[in-house]
């Protein structure tokens, strides 16, 4: 089977033909064209400009997707489109403009070829992101994951523990309840001065810095439930600052990263430890991280460190680092997983019964709702 | 002008309960405040008052996210946020104005005076301050805003 999925929740642009053989995960291609560097250079997202670059970039980051699959040259773009078994495509949460890019394009390609197309849940791809790989000795199969598995999925637009006692089958048992992980550095960085995307700045500075210098608060940590809150974090940096402020006539390099490092510190704790009783509380045979959260060193290193400790049974699958970020492979891995659920009952076919006219990009697209 | 003064998140949520209690549906509120003034914890103030039964968080990252109410007037609540905006026409892409005009919904808007030239005349202009004390936030109904 072959599958090829577009992703354009939000500021990249992706592409991705993963082929299935033998229950195998074999990724043929993987494209990503990011427009971090565009967006830097306003401070943030322009939904505008981010659809317009969607639009502008999708057909080429197609086009490198397939060829980058067609490893022996010998098939043209439209004999290789007409050779996929499925398209997918992300149809949500995510930005609206950016989304309807993606799902338009992809109805069209299902249109011309008159194949299946798959709608999936971003944030599905992010919790089985973690099978992915490059290395194809290392691939894992659809029977890697033992279930109840416990995906934490942790990003800059969202923060959620999911359950999932069987394949493409998801329940939120907690989730942030103001900011999103990730929307908390790039906040903190913002108060700091550092600059745009916050996560991968503050945890390097993170890393040279002391993680006790500060005493952060761990919001949410006593309750008894799996949410999380990272507003009020990113309030206590904020007055913490014109105090060191008023006490160092400078604010030194090492107080900065011993406020990085605190904080990194900070988020990592309720992170792992509201992790550690989900496991506990669900039983779980597996844990699953995703979402661009997911590259932060701290996060991955800990949470190896004491599930491995806590819970010796339970399998541990981290993404690979180019896989944490937005990525299309996981939507076609995803979108397998969706697939085999729901066998024939998948009929997203063009000539098919479902009206195909009215399914559009969902910018609040819940995970689990159906 | 009216002045609010909460000692704390929960108190923020009254006051906005109290506020929305002369909502009828319609209306667009215009938030002003730096990061952490409460601004988010408000409009889930707002929320709860509603009966919106979904999870109010920072919508930041997808700049704008709907919620049903159970209320029979105010059957929407829309909550905006213009943090990561620069330019007040990008809003309108996501149509933003279609919300403004109708009567069965409350838009909320965080980080307002980012795009006040699209706003329509009838915006209700609040402004979110820190106080001295950690928890105590300042809630201003502003007459005017220039």
């Amino acid at each position: 089977m072959k599958i090829l999925a577009l992703e354009t929740s939000c500021d990249e642009t992706a592409a991705a033909v993963l082929a299935i053989k033998n229950s195998r995960f074999n990724l043929l291609s993987n494209v990503v064209s990011s427009q971090v560097k565009i967006h830097a250079k306003f401070g943030g997202i322009v939904p505008e400009v981010a659809a317009r670059k969607q639009m502008e970039m999708v057909i080429p980051v197609l086009e490198q997707a397939l060829k980058q699959a067609n490893s022996n040259h010998q098939e043209t773009i439209f004999h290789q489109l007409k050779s996929i078994d499925y398209f997918a495509v992300t149809q949500g949460p995510g930005l609206i403009t950016s989304l309807t890019v993606g799902v338009e394009t992809a109805k069209t390609l299902a249109f011309s070829f008159n194949k299946p197309l798959i709608f999936v849940n971003h944030l599905a791809g992010h919790a089985y992101s973690s099978l992915l790989s490059t290395n194809q000795e290392q691939t894992a199969n659809d029977q890697t994951i033992k279930f109840p598995a416990l995906a934490l999925v942790v990003s800059g637009g969202h923060t959620m523990l999911v359950l999932m006692k069987k394949n493409y089958q998801f329940e939120i048992i907690g989730q942030t309840l103001d900011d999103a992980a990730g929307e908390a550095f790039d906040k903190v960085a913002q108060i700091l001065n550092l600059g745009y995307p916050g996560g991968p700045i503050v945890s390097r500075l993170a890393a040279c810095g002391d993680r006790k210098k500060y005493n952060l608060p761990r919001p949410m940590l006593q309750q008894d439930n799996f949410n999380f809150s990272f507003s009020g974090l990113k309030t206590a940096v904020l007055y913490l600052l014109p105090k060191l402020k008023k006490n160092n006539k400078n604010i030194s390099s090492t107080i900065i990263n011993d406020l990085c490092a605190s904080f990194d510190q900070a988020v990592v704790d309720v992170l792992v430890n509201k992790t550690l009783r989900a496991l506990k509380k669900y039983q779980a045979q597996t844990f699953l991280l995703g979402g661009g959260v997911a590259a932060n060193p701290l996060l991955r290193a800990t949470l190896i460190k004491k599930i491995s400790q806590q819970f010796s049974k339970t399998k541990i699958l981290i993404p690979e680092l180019k896989f944490t970020g937005d990525n299309a492979a996981m939507i076609a891995l995803a979108a397998y997983f969706k697939v085999k659920k729901s066998g024939s009952r998948i009929k997203f076919g063009m000539t098919k019964k479902i009206d195909y006219k009215k399914i559009k990009a969902e910018p609040n697209f819940k995970l689990g709702r159906r | 002008m009216k002045k609010y003064i909460s000692h704390n998140p929960n108190e923020t949520k009254k006051i906005a309960a109290h506020l929305a209690a002369n909502f009828q549906g319609g209306e667009v509120l215009g938030l002003i405040g730096d990061l952490g003034a409460g601004k988010t914890n408000f409009v889930q103030g707002l929320a709860e008052y509603f009966g919106v039964k979904d999870t109010v968080n920072s919508p930041t990252f997808v700049l704008m996210k709907p919620y049903p109410t159970s209320n029979k007037k105010c059957k929407l609540l829309v909550h905006f946020d213009c943090y990561r905006l620069n330019n007040p026409e990008e809003l309108l892409s996501l149509g933003i104005a279609e919300y403004f005009n109708d009567s069965k919904c409350l838009t909320v808007i965080e980080w307002a005076d980012k795009i006040k030239s699209v706003l329509p005349v009838k915006t209700l202009w609040l402004r979110l301050e820190r106080g001295k004390k950690e928890t105590e936030r300042i809630i201003t109904i502003l007459d005017n805003i220039k």
